[in-house]
């Protein structure tokens, strides 16, 4: 599943293409607990070190992307991790794991995921994967980027 | 302790195995990569280990390389994918870390029948050694990553620090 950052929607179900080269690596991504990418009137990008919520609460996850110097045609694979195991991040009901995003060269794409927080109380160690190049086919290059390690206080 | 050696012991390995299925077989190879303060991987194999780090070790890649990097290889659906995976901690403290292993990136045991996700404790100043073996394969085009985090720090000033670092290394070339 690929989902467009546009608007949210799925747009393509499968992507085969031929080998791909990259230019460079453009590619850029942040995990926030809001819309906000930047620190109003500034520059400076906030990290997101903590988060709480109660048992089988959904907390937001902001994913935002740069995709300068990729490709359109491929695609990002986002993966999370939960105490170091893979978890669905979900789109209103639907969970995706992984969830693929559509690539955009050249200009910052944002999206809106939820993670499910468990059933058990405790505090948890919560962190995103992603790989920029899902699909491209000998490539001489790999993009990938994580969030930072976040804290998440279940009660 | 030094702020890069919280930047170096946390870590990421990618490594891409293109699985055209040419009848190739697995050959023996060893390449190094090192992890520096700033987050990149040297273009130089076996060379300029970060005395204050973190370094990754594959042994066995395959045979047919469809990149320059060599990041694509060709195996069989039978002969799977086998690595070995070399990790040596310079600190001067021992650490665990989470390996894992994400086969079209959903996790995978690294072997059959091991945990999700394998703990390595690895000694100061020392080194420990994996196979991850995976196997069942479908003819295509696989991505196959490893994935290795330090796990967090029960020192209150050292989880800080750590989480402030980026989670792991953006690059691998092999």
């Amino acid at each position: 599943m690929i989902v467009d950052g546009d608007n949210h929607v799925p747009i393509v179900t499968t992507i085969t293409g031929e080998p791909t080269h990259f230019g460079g690596n453009g590619f850029q991504f942040y995990a926030t607990p809001g819309e906000q990418l930047y620190i109003p009137d500034t520059t400076l990008i906030p990290l997101w070190l903590e988060a709480e919520g109660n048992v089988g609460e959904i907390l937001d996850v902001y994913l935002h992307f740069a995709g300068a110097g990729l490709s359109d045609r491929d695609a990002i694979a986002v993966m999370a991790f939960l105490n170091d195991g893979q978890v669905p991040l979900y789109q209103g009901s639907d969970p995706y794991l992984p969830l693929y995003v559509k690539q955009r060269m050249g200009r910052w794409q944002t999206i809106l995921t939820q993670l499910r927080l468990p059933d058990e109380p405790g505090v948890y160690d919560f962190y995103i994967l992603v790989r920029a190049d899902a699909f491209a086919l000998q490539q001489n290059f790999m993009a990938t980027e994580t969030s930072s390690r976040i804290r998440v206080q279940v009660r | 302790m030094k702020k890069s050696g919280f930047v170096v012991l946390l870590g990421l390995l990618l490594l891409m195995l293109g699985a055209w299925v040419w009848g190739k077989t697995a050959v023996s190879s060893y390449q190094t990569v090192t992890i520096t303060e700033t987050e990149t991987i040297s273009d130089t194999y076996l060379s300029d280990i970060d005395p204050d780090g973190l370094v990754f070790a594959f042994g066995d890649h395959y045979r047919g390389q469809y990149s320059a990097l060599g990041s694509t290889f060709s195996t069989t659906p039978l002969a799977g994918v086998t690595v070995q995976l070399t990790v040596l901690n310079e600190e001067a403290v021992p650490h665990r870390f989470a390996l894992s292993c994400l086969l079209d990136h959903v996790q995978i045991p690294c072997q059959p029948d091991a945990p999700t996700p394998e703990w390595l404790g690895i000694a100061a100043n020392g080194q420990q050694a994996a196979t991850l073996q995976v196997g069942n394969l479908a003819p295509g085009v696989h991505d196959f990553d490893v994935l290795l985090v330090r796990e967090v720090s029960a020192d209150p000033a050292e989880d800080s620090l750590e989480r402030e670092m980026p989670l792991f290394c953006t690059t691998l070339q092999r």
